[in-house]
């Protein structure tokens, strides 16, 4: 008898075990895409479900942005959509998700890469979102938005802010130095580094890690400086980086790592590059305004430190003032495109983009001014966006992913002089070359 | 009767773990290689290329032959010295002088952090300006010393190498394992016969842990050929590629530049080395042969 229990026992064990094994590995489980699914209650009888992956958690500036506009939509169409939000930490863990779903053709129904350029990769399983667009909506935003979203005509991405960067200097360490003003020409620019230098002030913030993004946004204001340059810095995917103005501008950041940056800059991420602003250790960092937050923060900078910071143009007069890749739509089924496209709608609509400029610094699409109270700084990189003689995109958005890569891989290489101007131009045309 | 109810108890038992090992590796490792001879790239691009990939990968991509020769490098050294530093770790605390269990546990806390935080650990020790092993040389030379370890083409290989070559709690943990269960008689008659305590390791003790030291050089190994995250938090296989492995490699393959055929071939690659890696050190150890 004994032996017929042990042997009954066994068999269901192995049973569980085998049974629980194979559910755990069920699409159905809870999180199909091995994320963190946060949905509310179970979706209601009409009620549309759709999946949105975001990033926007932990320590992301737009949490509270989010947060905020999700309850928002939760009160207004709660009883239609249902929005199952999925959390991934981080920007790049983000981007590589959705690169492994779309392969296994398992995107959320909506993506917000947060200005990653996704549409060039996986427009075969982007929404065209189009017929979704009303009139109203076309019109309410700026048309250099909807162009970076767009492809052959079609609209593949809703936008929700603008890419606006310029420049942040110490005004007390720029007039320890004897500097009056930033400067008007990059000739100017390195003089003013020298005075920096001169007074035992190291001239600038530079990094080379993730995509060296501090350094790189230096590199394309310099290339941005002549027309062709600015045409350059203002195309999608580029593959041939052997020109001219491209090498000049790679020999002045080279110039800028030997001569004007910080020990750490080589290896460094943007964490360091920043954290040396803020402590006056460098008197100059290139940067969008969502940073000026953090001037204010005293966790991160002493009491003050935000009346001591100025913003700038580029030399030349360049800012960098581009639409962003916004919102993309991946839902298969027509209900759940509606869904989506209503969630994206309200995500990027007045109110959203208004409360995203007060919470996060990020520069409305909108076509009209929009009446929100921000920081002086923020305001004053709008304006400098809206008078600049030159408006380029940033790299990020531009180039293919694996040349971001070669950037950061390469820089060092560079700032050691381990490799000239011509052969770092050299690797990232090799490495553009190698997508289709 | 009750042989063909065991069997069959065998098989049910079996059955989870061989349903879930088809499921998780065996599936997929065939996906991988079978794709691995296909183009396969975002935008829907997907048709067969035959041995394309390979060939590509082996003539006409330095990169790919810098990241197999990386990996090869660190396969053999975590192999060789990796597990020498925690077998000669190993015979000194098989002697169990006071206190030696408390260096059995100090010698696994490297292997016991994360790698994110171990990672973050060594940015911090090597950085160039702040970090503990500049400031450390800078007292002793009396002049301020800014190497960047890292990122200097010099040393990049060799101070990722310090990030797991030296560390070899685990290695110490077999290896002991494997000490304690040789039978105290065996000692006993040694001594009698006059063999001292390095003659005793050097020809009693090694010789009757053999496999386990097969197993140790296995895992040592093997790990190797799966290191990533180590790589990619700290050089990100730079500067250049002096730095980069094939695992990293195939990941800024297939999520770089969505090249998913190109990355699987690496992926096989890699299992090839790796079976290949086990078979050769399961030769040179005799594992299948017993001493004992």
């Amino acid at each position: 008898m004994k032996k017929v229990v042990r042997k009954s026992l066994s068999m269901l064990l192995a049973g569980v075990v085998c049974f629980g094994g194979l559910t755990a590995c069920s699409p159905s489980s809870k999180g199909a895409s091995g994320t963190e699914a946060k949905g509310q209650e179970a979706s209601k009888e009409g009620q549309v479900e759709i999946t949105f992956a975001t990033s926007w958690v932990g320590v992301s500036s737009s949490k509270e942005w989010f947060h905020n506009r999700l309850e928002a939509f939760n009160k207004e169409y709660g009883s239609e959509i249902k929005v199952n939000v999925e959390e991934i930490a981080g920007d790049q863990a983000y981007v590589d998700k959705m690169k492994v779903l779309y392969s296994s053709d398992a995107l959320p129904d909506v993506i917000a890469a947060g200005g990653y350029n996704l549409i060039d990769t996986m427009q075969d399983k982007f929404v065209d979102l189009t017929p979704y667009i009303d009139e109203e909506w076309k019109n309410s935003i700026d048309e250099k938005c909807w162009e970076v979203n767009s492809r052959d005509g079609k609209i593949y991405g809703a936008p929700i802010s603008k890419q606006v960067i310029g420049y942040f200097y110490n005004k007390d360490l720029f007039k320890k130095a004897g500097i009056e003003k930033p400067a008007s020409t990059w000739e100017e620019f390195f003089q003013n580094c020298d005075k920096l230098k001169a007074a035992g002030i190291t001239p600038l913030s530079m990094d080379t890690a993730d995509s060296g993004w501090v350094t790189s946004l230096m590199l394309g204001a310099i290339v941005g400086q002549t027309e062709e340059g600015e045409k350059f810095m203002n195309t999608s995917l580029p593959k041939d980086y052997n020109q001219e103005y491209f090498v000049n501008a790679v020999s002045d950041i080279q110039k800028m790592f030997n001569e004007y940056t910080s020990t750490d800059a080589i290896g460094g991420a943007y964490e360091n590059a920043a954290g040396n602003f803020f402590t006056e250790q460098t008197a100059i960092i290139a940067n969008g305004p969502w940073m000026v937050g953090d001037f204010y923060d005293t966790d991160k900078v002493e009491e003050g430190f935000a009346d001591k910071i100025g913003v700038a143009a580029f030399p030349g007069d360049v800012m960098y003032d581009a639409g962003k890749i916004g919102f993309n739509v991946a839902a298969k089924t027509e209900e759940k495109r509606k869904a989506a496209a209503t969630f994206v709608k309200f995500m990027t609509n007045e109110d959203s983009q208004k409360a995203n400029v007060e919470i996060t610094g990020e520069i409305p699409c909108l076509k009209k001014e929009v009446d929100s109270k921000v920081y002086p700084l923020v305001q004053e990189t709008i304006h400098l966006a809206n008078t600049a003689k030159r408006h380029i995109n940033d790299f990020q958005s531009l180039w293919f992913a694996n040349v971001v890569d070669e950037v950061s891989v390469e820089y060092p290489l560079l700032a050691q002089n381990k490799i000239t101007a011509e052969e770092f131009a050299k690797k990232l045309t090799e490495a553009a070359q190698k997508n289709q | 009767m009750q042989s063909r109810n065991k069997k069959w108890m065998i098989i049910l038992f079996s059955l989870p773990t061989m349903i879930l090992f088809m499921m998780l590796y065996l599936v997929p490792m065939l996906i991988v290689f079978i794709t691995s001879f296909f183009e396969w790239k975002s935008g829907g691009v997907f048709h067969p290329v035959g041995l394309k990939n390979y060939f590509l990968g082996f003539t006409a991509d330095p990169r790919m032959i810098q990241s197999i020769f990386n990996t090869v490098i660190w396969t053999i050294l975590q192999g060789i010295f990796h597990v020498f530093i925690g077998t000669v770790l190993a015979l000194i605390l098989a002697k169990r002088f006071r206190g030696w269990k408390i260096f059995r546990t100090i010698f696994m806390i490297p292997n016991v952090i994360s790698s994110a935080a171990l990672a973050v650990i060594f940015l911090n020790v090597f950085n160039a300006k702040y970090g503990l092993v500049n400031s450390f040389l800078s007292s002793i030379l009396g002049k301020p010393i800014t190497k960047n370890w890292f990122f200097d083409p010099n040393s990049a290989f060799l101070t990722v190498t310090s990030m797991w070559l030296l560390y070899s709690g685990m290695i110490v943990i077999i290896v002991l394992a494997g000490l304690f269960s040789i039978p105290e008689d065996i000692y006993e008659a040694a001594k009698i016969d006059g063999a001292s305590d390095f003659v005793m390791d050097i020809s009693i003790r090694l010789p009757l842990i053999r496999p386990v030291l097969g197993t140790a050089v296995i895992i040592a190994a093997t790990s190797m050929l799966r290191e990533f995250e180590l790589i990619f938090l700290t050089t990100n296989g730079g500067p250049g590629d002096l730095t980069l492995n094939l695992p990293l490699y195939l990941y800024k393959t297939s999520l770089k530049e969505s090249n998913y055929g190109y990355a699987n071939m690496m992926g096989v690659v890699l299992i090839i080395t790796g079976v290949l890696c086990v078979f050769f050190i399961n030769k040179i150890f005799k594992m299948n042969e017993t001493d004992m």
